[in-house]
């Protein structure tokens, strides 16, 4: 890995900005998906963060009113994922959960074609302890207005991957169709506290 | 400076009743922990997080949360507690994998010796081997009903006796403009 900023020009750790830009996708054209990589720069090695956070700001081109977010790590294609979801349909909250998928329902309420033009949903994702032993666990929110039609509007996700490796692999893409160009994902390391 | 600091990190290495983060400074104008933790109650695949502010054990405290349990949504308030209750933690209680649970916290004016302390948090886990029982997604908050600036904060498991070694918790102070 480069040397990161927290580290000076005589070796000294400091502590500085916890959070760190690690990297932006912003679509100029319609994708079928994003992919963010852990890698070798100063920036972009993962195994230096506690967590990571991923701020969305979603649209699909699938001929409906709403797609999914879904996230996959590590290339991992099993039925290693785990979903549980609060959200709200019309005036009414609805609890709903599924088990051994093989990616994590992450983002709700994403607009699609079919709704109002220009309009994107918005989502905060926390990846929580990612290079831990643990099995990973991902909170989502997200929220948007389709067409002010009874669609979900907002909502709260727990993802749990059951698998127990480093993620160094984040894969974003819509339930059906493709992100609408103009999607954005932006993506934050965090830091620990390095200095006693 | 910073706009985000990380104030303290803790990563257990043993089981211990409690994470007590003390000799917070008063320079910052909120504060944010991120929990990844799990507790030892068992039979249970989940757990409730606590705050306990500058050592207090006087009930100032209302606290509220809505959550999702597997196919259904739970929603409550208490008041007058001793302690603010967050949701979820992991537990060790069943299974052979310890789901540890997510959290995020923010409390908000910390310092401000003119307002009562408001809290918001977002968190929650899985359930191990896949079963449905124990998973929940919440959002919750409360109130200290104090003005005294927050120098200390205690994070602890409600029905559990310790919490995991693997968990962490990190302090965050996050600066005006």
């Amino acid at each position: 890995m480069a040397q990161p900023s927290y580290i000076a020009e005589d070796g000294t750790l400091t502590d500085g900005e916890a959070w760190v830009a690690i990297a932006t996708t912003d679509l100029t054209s319609d994708a079928g998906s994003v992919t963010f990589t852990s890698d070798s720069t100063a920036t972009g090695d993962w195994s230096q963060y506690l967590d990571l956070m991923m701020i969305c700001h979603v649209r699909g081109t699938n001929a409906s009113t709403a797609v999914g977010g879904y996230l996959r790590f590590n290339d991992d294609t099993g039925n290693n994922y785990n979903f549980l979801l609060l959200d709200v349909s019309a005036d009414a909250p609805r609890g709903y959960s599924e088990a051994s998928h093989t990616k994590a329902e992450a983002i709700l309420a994403v607009p699609a074609g079919s709704s109002t033009a220009n309009v994107f949903g918005a989502a905060v994702v926390h990846f929580a302890d990612i290079n831990s032993g643990k099995d990973k666990v991902v909170l989502i929110r997200s929220a948007c207005d389709q067409n002010n039609t009874t669609t979900f509007g907002s909502g709260s996700t727990v993802c749990q991957w059951r698998n127990q490796a480093a993620i160094t692999k984040i894969l974003a893409y819509p339930s059906s169709g493709n992100w609408k160009s103009d999607t954005r994902f932006d993506l934050y390391g965090i830091l620990p506290r390095m200095v006693s | 400076m910073a706009a985000i600091e990380a104030i303290k990190t803790t990563r257990l290495e043993s089981w211990v009743s409690s994470i007590t983060l003390s000799s917070i400074p008063s320079s910052y104008e909120h504060l944010e922990l991120r929990v990844s933790a799990a507790g030892n109650r068992a039979s249970y695949a989940s757990d409730i997080a606590y705050l306990r502010f500058n050592s207090s054990t006087t009930s100032y405290t209302d606290q509220a949360m809505l959550g999702s349990a597997p196919n259904s949504e739970i929603c409550f308030a208490q008041s007058s507690r001793s302690r603010m209750d967050l949701y979820r933690l992991g537990t060790i209680g069943v299974g052979k994998r310890i789901p540890y649970g997510a959290l995020i916290i923010q409390i908000r004016d910390y310092a401000n010796t003119s307002k009562n302390t408001t809290v918001v948090a977002f968190g929650g886990t899985s359930a191990v081997d896949n079963t449905s029982n124990d998973r929940q997604v919440s959002v919750c908050g409360g109130a200290w009903h104090q003005t005294t600036a927050i120098s200390s904060i205690e994070f602890g498991d409600v029905n559990g006796t310790y919490l995991m070694t693997g968990s962490v918790v990190s302090l965050y102070g996050i600066r005006s403009s």
